[in-house]
């Protein structure tokens, strides 16, 4: 692994901490140099962003944000305590060591809610303002019908307890717009932070995207609004193949470093849903979107989550006290998946998450309609901010950069920063690149030709001495098998000639294992052969191989739900609520009886806005055949015994029968 | 020559589709003897809707697969619903024969003919 200590470099969490508490020194011409041909090999391949009609955060610096914002700190039990106003908080400051006791959250807080008045005012003044479409969002058409009733019963309740549980209300979206807007207006750019990593011969690219702010679930019917948001993509790059002996060792020559040699082979986005293999995209995969040399990442709209591909994604949230019940379910989906032995098509190995009742689904939208940054894209990047040992404020302040608003879920919680989690712990994707998006397992494809070369030798080694153990081994069975053969007719050796032919069987069972070992050395040696002549690639089959689970936009033929489900989308949760209140006026003796049939209805009228009918149908015809079963269990636990020893017995003897008979 | 668009029909889905057949007329049979009462309604639509199934799987049309295993739910469902109620002797073949057809359905191969057998909603838009 290389660590250049000119920069944040892959290393363990402890040696990653370490490194970020060193102090800044006096830069070295050399230093200035490195970090020129970084901030060059970032630009290169910055990518493009589409964001969504209306979306209202761009990326921007955090000085102005951490200067509009305060510092707070919350011990455990305690009321939280301001530590620096507003207006007084530089990134000088944050990076600052603040020791505290265990469970202490540092946050910062960023903005105030609009009164009523406020955001009447802000409210007229932005639909007067509004000439481009691009800012205007509109959910179109199916959205009701598609998230069903679970997602809006959800909204209602995060709306119904804004206030008991303390959160961002929806108006702070609102005021933060409007103090975006200021900050725009002061300094337009956009501009991303990034991170040069070269680890085992691949150099990785790292983009950080900040945004004041998150308003999915206020601006976009999502999950959570929260203050400050964090996003992150890879580029993996290495030396074109044949290059190796130049570029792809460890501190490879600034020329090759300098991009000159380097191709992209590799991007990961990162995702809240994805992890390893799943998060990233072979360069030549077709639903990887480029403009030149520069990848393209469709925007979720609010969220700000990474997508390949332009469209509208079904995000599922899973709340803590029913994760038991998806665990359930999802178990005995596998178990009965197991059990029929499902039937999968070869080269088809992504499939999304199964169907669960138990969670909750929303609307992500990336259409990538609205305004765009990047090269090719409607606004330029300014200068990237190399996120190096200068920038004491990301390696030194550990805590949430955005309002703690004690949400159990999480989800309406600012995130940390670039380098830590939550927790305060360094991020996996900051110490470990290539891990994080599982390519650790995964040469260069520079290399792989040698590693290839390297593995072969060492089967070619095995092999070697696996012949020799079994030549070794044959001799020694051989002359057993002699020695045994000369006892025969000796009655006083009988003990003897007992121990020998144990000794015979073990050894030849001994030998056909290794036998067989060999037999598989032998194959995988010839496979390697074989395997040197493909493309390199850096993986040398289908670009989507590694890829077990992917998000998929909406198909459009689900987006043209007719006019009718999306009314009877909208008016069904009343009409249910009117239901309920009905049962219990007028037939409270049968309100389980009810309760159950209503809830029948409900996930009937669900499971088909979702096309998951036939799957509804099968996961009750499922359920019913496990509780026949367990009836028929009950009543005749002793007859099945016996008609299964029986029909055990009828076998085996046709079985031995059929053998004799043959 | 126009290719050979017919979804191929294992051997496992005539066997259902007979098995299917059987099932209707031992439905019709309890629908006769539970005349006049409601369940022998529910037993004649379901006969009615296996019937529709049989034909269905047997053309190894995907409706026909949800229909079959809508058909056992619904044998299943009137099953148990007689077992918590009256308990007749014949509950206990009725779940015996849905459990047992639940269990063919989901057969990797039968389930794997009709999922790349060409539905209505896989063609083009």
């Amino acid at each position: 692994m290389n660590t250049d200590l000119t920069r944040p470099a892959p290393v363990a969490p402890a040696a990653a901490a370490a490194a970020v508490a060193a102090p800044a020194t006096a830069e070295t011409p050399e230093a200035q140099a490195a970090r020129q041909v970084d901030i060059a090999l970032l630009q290169r391949f910055e990518p493009l962003i589409r964001y969504n009609r209306g979306e209202r955060f761009f990326p921007i610096g955090v000085e102005r944000y951490v200067r509009e914002s305060s510092l707070w700190m919350q011990r455990p039990g305690e009321e939280a305590v301001q530590l620096v106003p507003e207006g007084e908080l530089t990134v000088d400051k944050l990076a600052e060591p603040r020791p505290a006791d265990f469970g202490t959250v540092y946050f910062l807080k960023f903005i105030e809610p609009f009164n009523i008045g406020e955001l009447a005012t802000y409210t007229v003044q932005h639909e007067l303002r509004q000439k481009d479409p691009r800012d205007v969002f509109q959910a179109g058409r199916g959205r009701l019908a598609r998230v069903g009733y679970g997602s809006r019963f959800v909204a209602a309740l995060f709306s119904v307890t804004l206030l008991a549980r303390g959160r961002v209300p929806g108006d702070t979206a609102a005021a933060a717009a409007e103090a975006f807007q200021r900050m725009l207006a002061d300094d337009p750019r956009h501009l991303y932070f990034g991170r040069v990593v070269r680890q085992d011969g691949w150099t990785a690219l790292q983009y950080w995207f900040f945004y004041p702010f998150n308003n999915w679930r206020s601006g976009f019917f999502g999950v959570n609004d929260h203050e400050a948001d964090w996003e992150m993509i890879y580029i993996y790059l290495s030396p074109a193949a044949g290059t190796s002996d130049s570029a792809g060792a460890a501190g490879g020559s600034r020329q090759v470093a300098a991009g000159g040699d380097l191709s992209p082979q590799w991007v990961a986005y990162a995702s809240h849903d994805f992890s390893g293999d799943d998060l990233r995209r072979r360069w030549d995969d077709p639903e990887l979107e480029k403009e030149g040399e520069h990848p393209v990442i469709y925007a979720g709209a609010g969220s700000h989550s990474s997508y390949y591909e332009r469209g509208e994604y079904l995000a599922e949230l899973e709340l803590p006290f029913l994760s038991p019940l998806v665990r359930l379910v999802d178990g005995i989906d596998a178990f009965w998946r197991r059990l029929i032995r499902e039937h999968t098509i070869p080269g088809h190995r992504e499939a999304g998450a199964a169907f669960n009742i138990f969670r909750i689904p929303f609307v992500d939208y990336a259409r990538g309609d609205g305004h765009s940054i990047g090269p090719g894209g409607e606004r330029p990047w300014a200068d990237p901010v190399l996120l190096d040992e200068r920038q004491s404020w990301a390696l030194q302040y550990r805590g949430l950069w955005g309002l703690f608003a004690h949400d159990p879920i999480a989800g309406e919680n600012a995130p940390a920063g670039p380098v830590y989690n939550p927790d305060g712990l360094v991020r996996r994707s900051w110490y470990d690149p290539l891990g994080w998006a599982g390519l650790d397992k995964v040469p260069p494809p520079d290399q792989a030709p040698a590693r290839i070369a390297e593995q072969r030798q060492l089967i070619a080694a095995r092999c070697a001495q696996l012949e020799q153990t079994i030549e070794t081994k044959s001799r020694e069975l051989t002359g057993l098998d002699l020695e045994a053969h000369a006892m025969l007719g000796h009655t006083h050796l009988v003990r003897h000639h007992a121990a020998h032919q144990e000794k015979i069987n073990t050894l030849s069972r001994e030998i056909n294992q290794l036998r067989a070992e060999l037999a598989g050395d032998l194959a995988l040696a010839e496979a390697l052969e074989a395997h040197v002549g493909q493309p390199q690639t850096g993986e040398f089959d289908s670009p989507r191989a590694h890829i077990h689970h992917a998000a998929h936009p909406t198909p459009a033929a689900d987006l043209r739900l007719n006019r009718v489900a999306e009314f009877w989308a909208a008016i069904s949760i009343g009409l249910v609520m009117v239901g309920f209140v009905a049962l219990v006026l007028f037939a409270r003796p049968y309100l389980l009886f009810g309760l159950v049939g209503i809830l029948s209805v409900i996930i009937f009228i669900e499971a088909s806005f979702r096309r998951q009918l036939a799957r509804l149908v099968d996961a009750v015809t499922i359920a019913l055949t496990i509780v026949a079963a367990l009836v028929l269990l009950f009543q005749f636990f002793w007859n099945i015994v016996i008609v299964a020893v029986i029909l055990a017995g009828g076998y085996i003897m046709w079985e031995n029968l059929h053998e004799l008979r043959s | 020559m126009a290719p050979n668009t017919r979804p191929h029909r294992p051997w496992a889905v005539t066997v259902i589709s007979w098995l299917l057949l059987i099932e209707v007329a031992a439905l019709l049979l309890l629908a006769f003897l539970s005349l006049g009462r409601p369940i022998g309604l529910v037993f004649f639509a379901l006969a009615v809707l296996a019937l529709v199934a049989a034909f269905g799987f047997a053309r190894v049309r995907r409706g026909g697969w949800v229909n079959a295993v809508l058909v056992q739910g619904g044998d299943l469902l009137a099953a148990l619903w007689l077992y918590f109620g009256p308990r007749p002797m014949f509950v206990y073949p009725m779940m015996l024969v849905g459990i047992l057809m639940v269990l063919y359905l989901h057969q990797a191969d039968v389930q794997s003919a009709f999922r790349l057998a060409p539905g209505p909603e896989q063609g083009p838009p």
